[in-house]
Protein backbone atom coordinates (compact mmCIF):
# COMPACT_ATOMS: atom_id res chain seq x y z
CA UNK A 1 0.00 0.00 0.00
CA UNK A 2 1.31 3.48 -0.66
CA UNK A 3 -0.06 7.09 0.31
CA UNK A 4 -0.77 9.55 -2.11
CA UNK A 5 -0.47 13.14 -2.07
CA UNK A 6 0.70 16.35 -3.71
CA UNK A 7 3.18 17.61 -1.20
CA UNK A 8 4.10 16.12 2.11
CA UNK A 9 6.03 16.93 4.92
CA UNK A 10 7.94 14.08 7.04
CA UNK A 11 9.69 14.53 10.09
CA UNK A 12 12.96 11.93 10.24
CA UNK A 13 15.09 12.11 12.98
CA UNK A 14 13.65 15.54 14.32
CA UNK A 15 14.02 16.75 10.85
CA UNK A 16 11.44 18.11 8.55
CA UNK A 17 11.78 17.22 4.72
CA UNK A 18 9.12 19.06 2.75
CA UNK A 19 8.08 17.09 -0.85
CA UNK A 20 6.59 19.21 -3.64
CA UNK A 21 6.06 19.55 -6.84
CA UNK A 22 5.31 22.63 -9.12
CA UNK A 23 3.53 19.94 -11.56
CA UNK A 24 0.11 18.77 -10.98
CA UNK A 25 1.53 15.27 -10.58
CA UNK A 26 0.65 12.97 -7.72
CA UNK A 27 3.56 12.18 -5.45
CA UNK A 28 3.68 8.13 -3.31
CA UNK A 29 5.21 7.04 -0.76
CA UNK A 30 6.05 3.61 0.19
CA UNK A 31 4.05 2.50 3.44
CA UNK A 32 7.35 2.99 5.40
CA UNK A 33 6.96 6.58 5.12
CA UNK A 34 3.07 6.74 6.34
CA UNK A 35 3.46 7.34 10.09
CA UNK A 36 6.61 9.70 10.00
CA UNK A 37 4.34 11.74 7.80
CA UNK A 38 3.34 15.43 9.67
CA UNK A 39 0.45 17.98 9.28
CA UNK A 40 1.14 20.71 6.24
CA UNK A 41 1.43 23.41 9.04
CA UNK A 42 3.70 20.96 11.44
CA UNK A 43 7.27 23.05 10.45
CA UNK A 44 8.66 26.11 9.71
CA UNK A 45 11.78 25.28 9.44
CA UNK A 46 12.33 22.32 6.49
CA UNK A 47 14.44 20.94 4.03
CA UNK A 48 12.47 21.18 0.88
CA UNK A 49 12.82 18.74 -2.11
CA UNK A 50 10.93 19.59 -5.19
CA UNK A 51 9.94 16.54 -7.27
CA UNK A 52 10.36 16.72 -10.90
CA UNK A 53 8.40 14.36 -13.57
CA UNK A 54 10.07 12.91 -15.64
CA UNK A 55 14.15 13.05 -15.96
CA UNK A 56 15.98 15.63 -18.99
CA UNK A 57 18.20 13.35 -21.03
CA UNK A 58 20.87 16.14 -20.32
CA UNK A 59 21.23 15.33 -16.77
CA UNK A 60 21.78 11.33 -17.56
CA UNK A 61 25.46 11.78 -18.61
CA UNK A 62 27.83 10.53 -15.71
CA UNK A 63 30.97 12.80 -16.80
CA UNK A 64 31.95 14.10 -13.24
CA UNK A 65 31.61 10.72 -11.31
CA UNK A 66 33.05 10.56 -8.06
CA UNK A 67 31.41 7.65 -6.86
CA UNK A 68 29.58 4.14 -7.93
CA UNK A 69 27.79 1.50 -5.85
CA UNK A 70 26.97 -1.80 -8.07
CA UNK A 71 26.65 -5.62 -7.68
CA UNK A 72 28.11 -8.21 -9.85
CA UNK A 73 24.83 -7.75 -12.04
CA UNK A 74 24.15 -3.99 -12.19
CA UNK A 75 24.70 -0.17 -11.50
CA UNK A 76 22.58 0.62 -7.95
CA UNK A 77 23.51 4.79 -7.22
CA UNK A 78 26.03 7.02 -8.75
CA UNK A 79 27.29 10.13 -7.51
CA UNK A 80 28.47 12.75 -9.93
CA UNK A 81 30.05 16.67 -8.74
CA UNK A 82 27.31 19.29 -10.17
CA UNK A 83 27.83 22.45 -10.55
CA UNK A 84 24.91 22.78 -7.65
CA UNK A 85 26.53 20.15 -5.35
CA UNK A 86 26.24 16.55 -6.12
CA UNK A 87 23.89 14.66 -8.82
CA UNK A 88 22.76 11.46 -7.00
CA UNK A 89 21.81 8.78 -10.13
CA UNK A 90 19.77 5.92 -8.87
CA UNK A 91 19.10 2.87 -11.04
CA UNK A 92 15.93 1.16 -10.78
CA UNK A 93 16.64 -2.00 -8.65
CA UNK A 94 14.33 -4.37 -11.16
CA UNK A 95 15.41 -3.16 -14.76
CA UNK A 96 18.52 -3.27 -15.80
CA UNK A 97 20.70 0.16 -16.32
CA UNK A 98 17.64 1.98 -15.76
CA UNK A 99 17.19 5.05 -14.31
CA UNK A 100 14.62 5.61 -11.29
CA UNK A 101 15.15 8.82 -10.38
CA UNK A 102 17.82 11.52 -10.05
CA UNK A 103 18.53 13.67 -7.28
CA UNK A 104 20.47 17.65 -7.38
CA UNK A 105 21.84 17.88 -3.55
CA UNK A 106 23.88 20.12 -1.54
CA UNK A 107 24.00 19.23 1.99
CA UNK A 108 24.77 23.62 2.62
CA UNK A 109 21.42 24.41 0.80
CA UNK A 110 17.98 23.81 2.07
CA UNK A 111 16.76 23.40 -1.08
CA UNK A 112 17.16 20.07 -3.39
CA UNK A 113 15.73 18.67 -6.12
CA UNK A 114 14.08 14.82 -7.52
CA UNK A 115 13.97 14.23 -10.96
CA UNK A 116 12.25 10.79 -11.59
CA UNK A 117 10.16 8.86 -13.64
CA UNK A 118 6.34 8.46 -13.61
CA UNK A 119 5.34 5.07 -11.83
CA UNK A 120 1.47 6.06 -12.82
CA UNK A 121 -0.50 7.52 -15.15
CA UNK A 122 -0.14 10.90 -13.20
CA UNK A 123 2.05 9.49 -10.22
CA UNK A 124 5.47 9.46 -9.00
CA UNK A 125 7.57 7.91 -6.56
CA UNK A 126 10.39 10.17 -5.50
CA UNK A 127 11.46 8.21 -2.45
CA UNK A 128 11.88 4.42 -3.65
CA UNK A 129 14.39 2.34 -2.76
CA UNK A 130 17.34 3.29 -2.73
CA UNK A 131 17.06 7.09 -3.16
CA UNK A 132 15.07 7.65 0.40
CA UNK A 133 17.98 6.19 2.59
CA UNK A 134 20.68 7.83 0.10
CA UNK A 135 18.09 11.31 1.32
CA UNK A 136 18.21 10.28 4.68
CA UNK A 137 22.26 10.17 4.27
CA UNK A 138 22.15 13.26 3.24
CA UNK A 139 19.97 14.48 6.10
CA UNK A 140 22.58 13.50 8.44
CA UNK A 141 25.62 15.62 6.46
CA UNK A 142 23.52 18.19 6.54
CA UNK A 143 22.61 17.87 10.20
CA UNK A 144 24.52 16.83 13.80
CA UNK A 145 23.50 13.48 12.75
CA UNK A 146 24.52 10.05 11.56
CA UNK A 147 22.81 7.02 10.70
CA UNK A 148 24.19 3.47 12.20
CA UNK A 149 23.39 -0.33 11.77
CA UNK A 150 22.07 -1.16 14.68
CA UNK A 151 19.20 -2.16 17.21
CA UNK A 152 17.66 0.28 19.95
CA UNK A 153 16.45 -0.59 22.79
CA UNK A 154 14.31 1.40 25.05
CA UNK A 155 14.75 0.11 29.13
CA UNK A 156 12.54 2.76 31.37
CA UNK A 157 14.40 6.21 30.82
CA UNK A 158 17.35 4.50 29.44
CA UNK A 159 17.97 3.93 25.42
CA UNK A 160 20.68 1.42 24.99
CA UNK A 161 22.05 0.73 21.40
CA UNK A 162 23.51 -2.29 20.04
CA UNK A 163 25.88 -2.26 16.81
CA UNK A 164 28.54 -4.59 15.31
CA UNK A 165 29.04 -6.54 12.04
CA UNK A 166 26.21 -8.55 9.66
CA UNK A 167 25.51 -11.32 11.29
CA UNK A 168 27.01 -10.60 15.07
CA UNK A 169 23.62 -10.79 17.12
CA UNK A 170 22.05 -7.46 16.75
CA UNK A 171 18.65 -8.63 15.71
CA UNK A 172 19.01 -11.32 18.06
CA UNK A 173 20.17 -9.01 21.32
CA UNK A 174 16.95 -6.90 19.84
CA UNK A 175 14.71 -9.63 20.45
CA UNK A 176 15.86 -10.65 23.58
CA UNK A 177 14.83 -7.59 25.01
CA UNK A 178 12.10 -7.35 23.79
CA UNK A 179 10.80 -10.89 24.54
CA UNK A 180 11.34 -9.95 28.14
CA UNK A 181 9.32 -6.77 27.76
CA UNK A 182 11.51 -3.93 26.44
CA UNK A 183 10.48 -1.80 23.56
CA UNK A 184 12.61 -1.62 20.33
CA UNK A 185 12.91 0.98 18.34
CA UNK A 186 14.49 -0.97 15.00
CA UNK A 187 16.52 -3.58 14.83
CA UNK A 188 18.42 -2.87 11.47
CA UNK A 189 18.80 1.12 11.05
CA UNK A 190 18.76 3.94 13.60
CA UNK A 191 19.26 7.84 13.33
CA UNK A 192 21.87 9.21 16.14
CA UNK A 193 21.46 12.86 16.82
CA UNK A 194 22.74 15.64 18.98
CA UNK A 195 20.20 17.53 20.57
CA UNK A 196 21.02 20.14 23.36
CA UNK A 197 24.06 18.04 24.62
CA UNK A 198 22.05 14.78 24.60
CA UNK A 199 22.41 11.77 22.04
CA UNK A 200 18.76 11.01 20.83
CA UNK A 201 18.30 7.60 18.87
CA UNK A 202 15.33 7.60 15.92
CA UNK A 203 14.03 4.94 14.20
CA UNK A 204 14.13 5.64 10.07
CA UNK A 205 11.31 5.18 7.26
CA UNK A 206 12.20 1.11 6.28
CA UNK A 207 10.24 -0.91 4.13
CA UNK A 208 7.45 -2.07 6.39
CA UNK A 209 5.00 0.41 8.64
CA UNK A 210 6.52 1.30 11.85
CA UNK A 211 5.50 4.04 14.30
CA UNK A 212 8.27 7.02 15.01
CA UNK A 213 10.22 6.49 17.82
CA UNK A 214 12.80 8.60 19.62
CA UNK A 215 14.84 7.83 23.42
CA UNK A 216 17.68 9.56 25.27
CA UNK A 217 21.12 7.23 24.73
CA UNK A 218 22.68 6.38 27.29
CA UNK A 219 25.42 3.46 26.19
CA UNK A 220 26.81 2.16 23.07
CA UNK A 221 27.26 -1.45 22.93
CA UNK A 222 29.40 -3.01 19.96
CA UNK A 223 28.81 -6.98 19.72
CA UNK A 224 31.15 -9.84 19.55
CA UNK A 225 30.59 -13.13 20.09
CA UNK A 226 32.24 -14.86 22.74
CA UNK A 227 30.86 -18.10 24.98
CA UNK A 228 30.36 -16.33 27.34
CA UNK A 229 29.32 -12.85 28.51
CA UNK A 230 32.42 -10.06 28.72
CA UNK A 231 32.01 -6.33 28.63
CA UNK A 232 35.08 -3.75 28.07
CA UNK A 233 34.33 -0.18 28.25
CA UNK A 234 36.66 1.38 25.06
CA UNK A 235 38.32 4.39 25.61
CA UNK A 236 39.08 8.00 22.82
CA UNK A 237 40.22 7.17 19.53
CA UNK A 238 39.36 3.76 19.70
CA UNK A 239 35.85 4.20 20.69
CA UNK A 240 34.92 6.96 18.07
CA UNK A 241 37.14 4.41 15.41
CA UNK A 242 35.28 1.31 16.09
CA UNK A 243 31.91 3.20 16.34
CA UNK A 244 32.67 4.78 12.73
CA UNK A 245 33.70 0.95 11.07
CA UNK A 246 29.14 0.48 11.93
CA UNK A 247 28.04 3.92 10.50
CA UNK A 248 26.77 4.84 6.75
CA UNK A 249 29.11 6.69 5.83
CA UNK A 250 30.31 7.95 2.09
CA UNK A 251 33.76 8.91 1.54
CA UNK A 252 33.88 10.56 -1.54
CA UNK A 253 33.55 14.49 0.07
CA UNK A 254 36.49 15.09 2.77
CA UNK A 255 33.85 17.68 4.95
CA UNK A 256 31.25 14.72 4.91
CA UNK A 257 34.26 12.22 6.75
CA UNK A 258 35.07 16.06 8.84
CA UNK A 259 31.63 15.58 9.71
CA UNK A 260 31.38 12.18 10.37
CA UNK A 261 34.75 12.27 12.40
CA UNK A 262 33.07 15.34 14.67
CA UNK A 263 29.42 13.80 15.31
CA UNK A 264 31.44 10.56 16.81
CA UNK A 265 33.23 12.68 18.46
CA UNK A 266 30.21 14.34 20.21
CA UNK A 267 28.90 11.30 20.20
CA UNK A 268 31.75 9.04 21.95
CA UNK A 269 32.49 11.94 24.77
CA UNK A 270 28.79 11.90 26.06
CA UNK A 271 28.18 8.25 26.63
CA UNK A 272 30.46 4.90 27.13
CA UNK A 273 30.75 2.82 24.29
CA UNK A 274 31.35 -0.69 25.45
CA UNK A 275 33.10 -3.81 23.36
CA UNK A 276 30.61 -6.39 24.54
CA UNK A 277 30.64 -10.38 23.68
CA UNK A 278 27.38 -12.37 24.57
CA UNK A 279 26.06 -15.79 24.64
CA UNK A 280 22.44 -15.40 22.85
CA UNK A 281 19.94 -15.57 26.47
CA UNK A 282 18.17 -13.18 28.89
CA UNK A 283 21.04 -13.45 31.10
CA UNK A 284 22.50 -10.47 29.23
CA UNK A 285 20.46 -8.19 30.07
CA UNK A 286 21.73 -8.53 33.92
CA UNK A 287 24.65 -8.50 33.10
CA UNK A 288 24.53 -4.89 31.00
CA UNK A 289 23.06 -3.35 33.86
CA UNK A 290 25.11 -4.70 36.66
CA UNK A 291 28.28 -3.64 34.59
CA UNK A 292 27.43 -0.16 32.73
CA UNK B 1 60.39 11.08 3.44
CA UNK B 2 61.23 14.77 4.55
CA UNK B 3 59.39 16.58 6.62
CA UNK B 4 58.88 19.37 3.87
CA UNK B 5 57.06 16.43 1.62
CA UNK B 6 55.10 15.43 5.07
CA UNK B 7 54.16 18.86 5.07
CA UNK B 8 53.07 19.01 1.87
CA UNK B 9 51.05 15.90 2.03
CA UNK B 10 48.88 16.45 5.31
CA UNK B 11 46.19 18.18 3.41
CA UNK B 12 45.70 14.78 1.96
CA UNK B 13 44.29 13.50 5.45
CA UNK B 14 40.76 14.38 7.16
CA UNK B 15 42.15 14.49 11.12
CA UNK B 16 40.31 14.54 13.90
CA UNK B 17 41.70 15.32 17.86
CA UNK B 18 40.33 13.08 20.63
CA UNK B 19 41.70 14.52 23.80
CA UNK B 20 45.23 14.02 23.18
CA UNK B 21 45.42 11.29 20.50
CA UNK B 22 43.99 11.97 16.88
CA UNK B 23 42.89 9.89 13.88
CA UNK B 24 43.62 10.32 10.40
CA UNK B 25 41.82 9.47 7.30
CA UNK B 26 43.60 9.12 4.39
CA UNK B 27 41.96 10.98 1.12
CA UNK B 28 43.36 9.45 -2.33
CA UNK B 29 42.01 11.49 -5.28
CA UNK B 30 39.74 12.93 -2.48
CA UNK B 31 38.08 9.28 -1.76
CA UNK B 32 38.46 8.87 1.82
CA UNK B 33 40.03 5.15 2.27
CA UNK B 34 38.46 4.10 5.93
CA UNK B 35 40.51 0.83 5.53
CA UNK B 36 43.48 2.84 6.23
CA UNK B 37 42.27 4.80 9.10
CA UNK B 38 45.39 5.82 11.24
CA UNK B 39 45.05 6.57 15.01
CA UNK B 40 48.38 8.14 16.82
CA UNK B 41 49.10 8.53 19.89
CA UNK B 42 49.60 11.16 22.55
CA UNK B 43 53.51 11.66 21.40
CA UNK B 44 52.36 11.22 17.63
CA UNK B 45 49.70 13.80 17.69
CA UNK B 46 52.41 15.91 19.37
CA UNK B 47 54.58 15.43 16.68
CA UNK B 48 52.15 15.27 13.53
CA UNK B 49 51.24 19.07 14.85
CA UNK B 50 54.69 20.09 14.84
CA UNK B 51 55.14 19.24 11.07
CA UNK B 52 54.52 22.67 10.46
CA UNK B 53 56.68 22.85 7.00
CA UNK B 54 59.07 25.34 9.44
CA UNK B 55 60.39 23.17 12.43
CA UNK B 56 63.12 21.07 11.68
CA UNK B 57 63.70 17.53 12.91
CA UNK B 58 65.77 18.81 15.72
CA UNK B 59 63.01 21.82 16.73
CA UNK B 60 60.75 18.67 17.01
CA UNK B 61 62.91 16.57 19.10
CA UNK B 62 63.75 19.13 21.66
CA UNK B 63 59.49 20.04 22.30
CA UNK B 64 58.99 16.17 22.38
CA UNK B 65 61.97 16.17 25.35
CA UNK B 66 59.96 19.06 27.17
CA UNK B 67 56.49 17.99 26.35
CA UNK B 68 56.91 14.90 27.61
CA UNK B 69 59.42 14.80 29.95
CA UNK B 70 61.84 12.10 28.39
CA UNK B 71 65.13 11.38 27.38
CA UNK B 72 66.88 12.23 23.68
CA UNK B 73 67.07 8.37 23.44
CA UNK B 74 63.67 7.89 23.53
CA UNK B 75 62.23 10.74 21.79
CA UNK B 76 64.28 10.20 18.88
CA UNK B 77 63.27 6.76 18.99
CA UNK B 78 59.11 7.54 18.92
CA UNK B 79 59.87 9.93 16.15
CA UNK B 80 62.22 7.47 14.33
CA UNK B 81 58.94 5.08 14.28
CA UNK B 82 56.48 7.76 13.56
CA UNK B 83 57.90 9.30 10.25
CA UNK B 84 58.83 5.28 9.34
CA UNK B 85 54.99 4.86 9.88
CA UNK B 86 53.83 8.12 8.16
CA UNK B 87 55.85 7.27 5.23
CA UNK B 88 54.36 4.04 4.51
CA UNK B 89 51.22 5.65 4.83
CA UNK B 90 51.83 8.43 2.83
CA UNK B 91 53.71 6.17 -0.13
Amino acid sequence: MAFVSKTYILNIGGFNLKLFSKSNVDISLDIGYSSFIEADDFADDFTEIEIIPSIPKELKDENALVFETNDDTKKLWHICSHEDGYKVIVFSPLQLDLIQQIAIINPQSKHWKIYTEFTGVNTVMPLSYPMGPLIMYYLTVANNAIMIHSSGIIDGEKGRLFSGFSGVGKSTMASIWQQAGYGLINDDRLMLTIENGRVMMYNTPMFYEAVPKKQQLHAIYLLKQTKENVITKLQGVDALTRLMAFCIQHAYDKQFIEHHLTTLFVISSTIPIYELGFKPDAEIIDFIRLHE
Amino acid sequence: MTLTEIFQKKSQFVTRKVGNEMVLVPLKDNIANMNEMFTMNEVASFIWESIDGRNNENVILTSVIEAFDIDLETAAADYDSFLESLSKMMA
